[in-house]
């Protein structure tokens, strides 16, 4: 069963066609990765699907329901969250209150989920009370994804979580994903294709605002032409 | 200078600072979120002079008159945000200048056409008149009332912003309205009380202003200017350097006042050269 499809959509970001007739799928409870070069249409892809910046045709269904014409504040509601690329952790809040603005339904942070968190990124832990502009890259990267985390939402989107991190910290973040993969869909973006192929399940690359191909994850391991092509590893 | 003058004069410095405070702080935090420069808040400071001065009169009664009055103006730049402002977000900033330029004249005209163009003295109501002794030295009520004003104002704006939710979305709006949304918040309607709270505390403003200078319909644009000052001083777009900004105006103009009398009335301009010349971008601006 697919939880996002997405068919022929387009986007314009200031004038310019971003977004040329991009489709693709997302299986429940699996990790479908996208690929491809810088400005490829990666993140686009991602805040179209926010809402950020709207389809101007095409559809994109979520839970076979369409969504592409909600309002952006109204597309988390339905269980989706998001991990921007830029991290976009507020740094004139505390840790604590960036978890908790992201708490959709009553005021505190269910003590379970808490828990599962903490479970997740222990170190979180002890940076409650830290500003977001006194963390670290790392840091920031763990709270932008714990943010993501605290409302049980059924599809994560997570772009680039491993950008400008130590070797020490991609690997941490990795078993994070493989943590959180057993209870939610991910449709993670990453550019570090060995991080990618240890995790996810399906993949799509993209190419000029289009996908250029797509399959399992297990064929493109094999398929050095391709990633020649389209990745230049 | 004795020790009891000298807490006079801080007193009374104080109390002028926190006038600039109530004056400028509705700017700084509609600037600080919305990004918008509502050069109207002069005038939304003349309408709570004028509306809260006439309340008073109408209901005889002091609260009531100044709750009501405050709650109007901040009501009306509400529906400005929701009916206008709303429609310019993202555009060329040359139709926010436009906007409440307009605004400025309507209102403006608005209350000579109520009120009359002459100067009205204001009457203060009897608790407000005499002084209290304080460190052995008069000092007036109403400057004792309207430091209490400040102080409650104060807290309760320090509540709101770092205690709620609300206050944190504020916040974090004023850094990332984008992620905000992401988080599903519907932002939009956190401007709009924003844009009641920053009229709100301009009409306070006003109000308190009035109980010392009396009703004039030139206010608006002197006290525009006089914003402009604090909030350019306090780094445009820093919520908390203006109220620092305001507290030092204060100050600088009671303690210049009394050592240079004839120097009080450029004292803030003193105050800018000097901050703007050490730091550019103001006390707490970014860059
Ligand atoms: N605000 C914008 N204005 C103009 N072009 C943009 C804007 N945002 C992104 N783009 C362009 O859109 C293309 C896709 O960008 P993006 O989705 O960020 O790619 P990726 O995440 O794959 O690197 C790039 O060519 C980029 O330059
Ligand atoms: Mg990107």
């Amino acid at each position: 069963m697919n939880i996002l499809e997405m068919y022929d959509v387009h986007t314009y970001i200031a004038g310019f066609h971003i977004l040329e007739g991009v489709t693709l799928t997302a299986e429940h409870s699996k990790l479908t990765i996208l690929l491809g070069r810088n400005g490829s249409g990666k993140t686009t892809t991602i805040k179209t699907i926010m809402g950020l910046t709207p389809a101007s045709s095409g559809e994109i269904l979520f839970q076979g329901k369409q969504i592409q014409r909600m309002r952006d504040f109204e597309i988390p509601w339905l269980g989706i969250a998001v991990v921007p690329e830029g991290r976009d952790v507020f740094s004139d809040l505390t840790v604590e209150e960036n978890l908790l603005l992201a708490v959709r339904k009553g005021k505190k942070i269910k003590k379970q989920r808490l828990d599962y968190i903490l479970d997740i990124f222990p170190p979180i832990k002890d940076l409650f009370k830290k500003k977001g502009k006194n963390l670290s890259g790392g840091e920031k990267q763990m709270v932008a994804v714990a943010r993501a985390l605290v409302n049980e939402d059924e599809l994560l989107l997570i772009d680039e979580p491993t950008k400008g991190l130590a070797p020490i910290m991609v690997e941490s973040m990795r078993l994070a994903l493989a943590e959180i993969k057993k209870e939610a869909t991910i449709i993670l973006v990453e550019q570090n294709f060995e991080f990618a192929s240890s995790i996810a399940d399906h993949f799509f690359i993209m190419e000029h605002g289009k996908v250029a191909c797509s399959g399992k994850i297990e064929d493109l391991v094999h398929d050095e032409a391709i990633q020649r092509r389209y990745l230049g590893v | 200078m004795t020790s009891q003058l000298f807490v006079n004069i801080l007193l009374s410095a104080l109390s002028l600072g926190v006038i600039y405070f109530l004056l400028s702080s509705g700017f700084a935090l509609v600037f600080s979120l919305l990004r918008v420069s509502n050069f109207s808040h002069g005038s939304l400071i003349m309408w709570g002079a004028y509306l809260g001065v006439y309340l008073v009169e109408a209901f005889s009664n002091f609260t009531l008159g100044l709750v009501v009055s405050v709650v109007i103006v901040g009501f009306f730049l509400a529906l400005v945000e929701y009916f206008l402002f709303r429609r310019l977000y993202g555009g060329n900033p040359l139709f926010e200048l436009l906007l409440t330029f307009g605004l400025i004249f309507i209102l403006d005209e608005a209350v000579k056409l109520v009120w009359g163009a002459a100067l009205i003295p204001v009457n203060k109501p009897d608790f407000l008149k005499g002084t209290v002794m304080i460190y052995g030295e008069p000092f007036a009520v109403l400057r004792l009332y309207i430091l209490s004003l400040g102080v409650v104002v104060c807290a309760g704006l320090y509540l709101l912003l770092k205690k709620t939710k609300l206050g944190l979305i504020i916040t974090a709006g004023i850094e990332n309205k984008e992620m905000v949304r992401a988080l599903g918040i519907n932002i939009n309607k956190v401007f709009t009380f924003v844009c009641w709270l920053g009229g709100f505390l301009a009409g306070l403003g006003g109000f308190a202003l009035a109980y010392f200078t009396g009703l004039s319909p030139e206010m608006g644009a002197s006290q525009l200017l006089n914003v402009l000052v604090i909030v350019v001083v306090g780094g445009l777009g820093s919520f908390m350097g203006a109220a620092i900004a305001a507290v030092i105006m204060g100050l600088a103009e009671a303690f210049i006042g009394f050592y240079l009398p004839e120097m009080a009335i450029l004292s803030s301009f003193i105050v800018m050269f000097i901050v703007l010349g050490i730091k550019p971008s103001g006390l707490l601006g970014e860059v």
